[in-house]
């Protein structure tokens, strides 16, 4: 498994993995090696950017992914 | 006489060949509405936090028999401080060949099974009643269309005499955890396919109309004794059989070969135009044990988003596993084995060695889960000891769960001279009544007695 930390500021939202709603952020989740798109579970949709792309590889749960939306 | 002959030329015969050149198997129908699917499954409320998976391997009544043993004694373990047994607890039971009759027969009709499936499958002489209907008249004229096969005569028998008629539709009007994974083997790409709304969906076809017999029956096609089973792969608007997830796999080839590998296989489905049938066989050819729809489930579809989400505190595998392993004595030979010999251990020597693979397989990613909690565990602790701004390792989703995987089958039996019984029963759909009581017990007491389900037990309760 690879790992990903989301942040969105300090504040705890839901987590969009490839479409599909799973964890939240601030926590690093465990997700399978390979290409996927990410996102924040909206309402609100005050978040930029929409999505990013990701490519997770060479990942620890101590040196997890981060992504980092900002708040709009 | 000759009046006789005449309406026999004239009447009976082309009657008889009209029936047989109508005879079809039923047409699984175009997708109408969403299917029967894991995410749909919401009750109990409380499901997720104690997520129990089940799964049954092929090997005939002998694999039947050994799955009920399990069930039955699930239900006799009450849970600790719950007014619940283990039993409640089941959210999944993925099943192939003949440990599909087990697990679809408690997906639909529950704690039936206790009083009717003996009656209804583990005692009945299935084989011989298939070739009852073989060899009765009226089927051969069906039998000689080329649109009916044997098949489809085992699935008529399982439909009135098992499950009543049952279709997926009245699995997935109750949204009632367990959720049943019926696997059977796709000819095509030799692709693992499971009976469920979300594999349906990639044949632009509906499960809700889908009957629970025909998933069954293509479970355990075994190859020769039984034909394939066919299904039609609908033409559906470009773009929408495969997911995002696919399409983001398909990207994968050089950094996840397993994930592009099951993109490829739904992609298949896509091209309706070039693919525009489906024919399935036994799910033991691609997975006789049931533990690859698990394995899809963990690592990136409904029980990954279940643990990021923190909802599940324990997980528990039971994999129920009727492999036999019949006594050798080909190196005792100067001469080669025979062609009918080497055909045999062919089919069946790579089927075992992935089934083992699988299993191990499973297990090494529970272990990394419980190494990965563990060091997030530690490295807080020398933090919290040797630094003073007191930072947080930000925590893993999911938390501190408890996880296990449990095989059970005839290798974990300690006494050699039982264990050599039940690796001498056959793979057939009849075994005597002493034989099915004898699997029955053993199933309930390997579980039992399995010092992984122990440990497993010990801790999370």
């Amino acid at each position: 498994m690879e790992y990903l930390l989301v942040r969105f500021g300090d504040e705890d939202r839901g987590v969009v993995i490839d479409g599909v709603r799973q964890g939240r952020t601030n926590h690093v989740l465990e997700v399978e090696k390979g290409t996927h798109k990410i996102s924040l579970s909206p309402p609100p949709a005050d978040f930029a950017p929409p999505l990013i792309k990701v490519i997770l590889k060479k990942t620890t749960p101590l040196k997890p992914r981060k992504v980092a939306f900002e708040k709009i | 006489m000759k009046r006789f002959s005449r309406l026999l030329c004239f009447g009976l015969v082309p009657t008889l060949l009209l029936f047989a050149g109508c005879a079809h198997y039923p047409l699984n129908q175009p997708i109408r509405q969403e299917g029967y699917s894991f995410e749909k499954c919401t009750q109990p409320p409380d499901a997720d936090e104690t997520f129990v998976v089940l799964t049954f391997s092929g090997g005939g009544t002998r694999a039947a028999a050994l799955a009920y043993g399990v069930l039955e004694k699930m239900r006799r373990i009450k849970l600790p401080g719950r007014n619940r047994t283990l039993l409640d607890e089941v959210d999944v039971i993925s099943t192939v060949s003949g440990g599909s009759f087990t697990g679809a027969y408690y997906a639909l009709f529950g704690d039936r099974i206790f009083t009717d499936f003996r009656k209804d499958f583990l005692d009945r002489n299935i084989q011989g009643e298939l070739a009852g209907e073989v060899a009765n008249p009226v089927n051969w004229f069906r039998l000689a269309s080329p649109w009916f096969s044997r098949i489809d005569l085992a699935a008529e028998l399982y439909d009135r005499s098992i499950f009543a008629s049952a279709t997926f539709g009245e699995l997935a009007s109750r949204g009632r955890r367990p959720f049943l994974i019926v696997n059977a083997t796709n000819l095509q790409d030799g692709a693992r396919f499971e009976f469920t709304g979300d594999q349906f969906r990639y044949l632009g076809s509906e499960i809700l109309s889908f009957p629970i017999a025909r998933a069954v029956a293509a479970s355990s096609a075994f190859p020769f004794l039984l034909a394939p089973l066919s299904l039609v792969n609908y033409p559906y608007p470009a773009g929408k059989k495969l997911t995002e997830e696919d399409r983001l796999a398909l990207e994968d080839y050089w950094l996840n070969r397993r994930r592009y590998q099951a993109a490829s296989s739904n992609a298949l489905y896509a091209d309706a135009a070039n693919h525009p049938y489906v024919h399935l066989m036994d799910g033991g050819l691609s997975d006789n044990l049931g533990l690859r729809a698990v394995y899809d489930l963990y690592l990136r579809k409904g029980i990954r988003a279940r643990i990021n989400d923190g909802r599940i505190k324990r997980f528990l595998v039971i994999v129920v596993n009727a492999k036999t392993e019949s006594p050798e004595k080909l190196d005792r030979s100067e001469s080669p084995p025979s062609l009918a010999k080497v055909a045999y251990k062919t089919c069946t020597i790579s089927m075992d060695n992935y089934a083992f693979e699988t299993v191990e397989g499973f297990r090494n990613l529970i272990e990394e889960r419980l190494r990965m909690q563990g060091v997030n565990q530690d490295c807080q602790t020398l933090l919290d000891r040797h630094a003073s701004d007191g930072y947080r390792i930000p925590s893993l989703a999911g938390g501190d769960m408890k996880l296990g995987v449990v095989d059970v089958s005839f290798d974990g039996l300690p006494n050699p001279s039982e264990r050599a019984y039940f690796n001498g029963l056959p793979t057939s759909f009849s075994l005597t009544q002493e034989q099915v009581e004898k699997l029955i017990e053993a199933g309930g007491r390997l579980l039992e007695e399995n010092p992984d389900f122990r440990e497993f037990m010990q801790e999370a309760f």
